[in-house]
């Protein structure tokens, strides 16, 4: 699913466009918790949407680290303009929608996104 | 990719310092990105060392050094502190085991599965702790034959 796809299905604006705009994302993972975004399994061939609460720089560290393309802010949150500008230095799409976690993750697994990889 | 000489990269992170967690191991992942092509590779070192990082930033009374060595196809992390050190290590290695602060928490840390992480990503995995110190020393390979099974 192409980015604007993406937008368009959970009713999102484009925050930082600068990087893999165009990549075709099938996967997903959503936490509050960065400690476990950095436990998920990652693929080259798999680029993955990170659906989070979290606004503050380590979630752009977190998904640079694991080569994440784009990242989706919930809840209509306020991103500081230095999130921002690390996710543009990055590379890192960063996309904001005004709804809940589970809403955006209920639209988009009906959309066909599915979980990432998960072993504990 | 041929054999490189040993090169040298040194952090100082400091304790609480739970703003700037994560940016270390960018610096380290972007330094190292000239010696490694493979993307899989830097990713799980890049996990290694943000794990390694973010304790020392956490879970230490005065923060740490992280000292990250590189030769041939190897990177070899050295992370050092002076207290208050780890309890109960099997504790620690416990999923879901957390003392992070709610400060860490409410930043996104502290979820209880770094060492793990490091162990389940890092080819030798090696933690001492004492109440005057924690040393933690781990090394990625690059070798094929130590591919991370997925």
């Amino acid at each position: 699913m192409k980015i604007n796809e993406i937008c368009k299905t959970v009713d999102a604006e484009i925050l930082q466009s600068k990087g893999r705009l165009h990549i075709d994302i099938h996967t997903a993972f959503a936490a509050d918790l960065m400690s476990d975004t950095l436990f998920i399994i990652m693929r080259d061939e798999d680029p993955l949407l990170l659906i989070t609460g979290v606004t503050n720089l380590s979630v752009v560290r977190t998904a640079s680290i694991l080569d994440i393309p784009a990242v989706m802010i919930v809840r209509g949150k306020n991103v500081p303009p230095e999130t921002i500008q690390l996710a543009e230095q990055n590379e890192i799409v960063l996309l904001r929608s005004k709804h809940i976690m589970f809403v955006v993750c209920g639209l988009l697994y009906k959309a066909g996104i599915q979980g990432v990889s998960w072993e504990m | 990719m041929g054999n490189v000489s040993v090169s040298e990269l040194r952090y100082i992170v400091g304790p609480s310092s739970y703003d700037s967690v994560g940016s270390k191991a960018m610096k380290v992942k972007k330094f190292l990105q000239d010696y490694f092509p493979s993307q899989d590779y830097l990713r799980r070192l890049g996990v290694c060392v943000f794990e390694a990082e973010a304790n020392l930033a956490i879970h230490t009374t005065s923060g740490g050094d992280l000292l990250i060595v590189i030769y041939n196809n190897r990177v070899k992390v050295v992370a050092q502190d002076t207290g208050p050190g780890i309890p109960d290590i099997d504790k620690a290695l416990t999923p879901g085991f957390t003392t992070a602060p709610e400060m860490a928490r409410q930043l996104g840390f502290g979820g209880g599965v770094g060492l793990n992480n490091i162990k389940r990503f890092a080819d030798s995995f090696w933690l001492e702790s004492l109440k005057r110190g924690t040393t933690l020393v781990f090394e990625v390979w690059n070798d094929d034959s130590t591919q991370f099974d997925y």
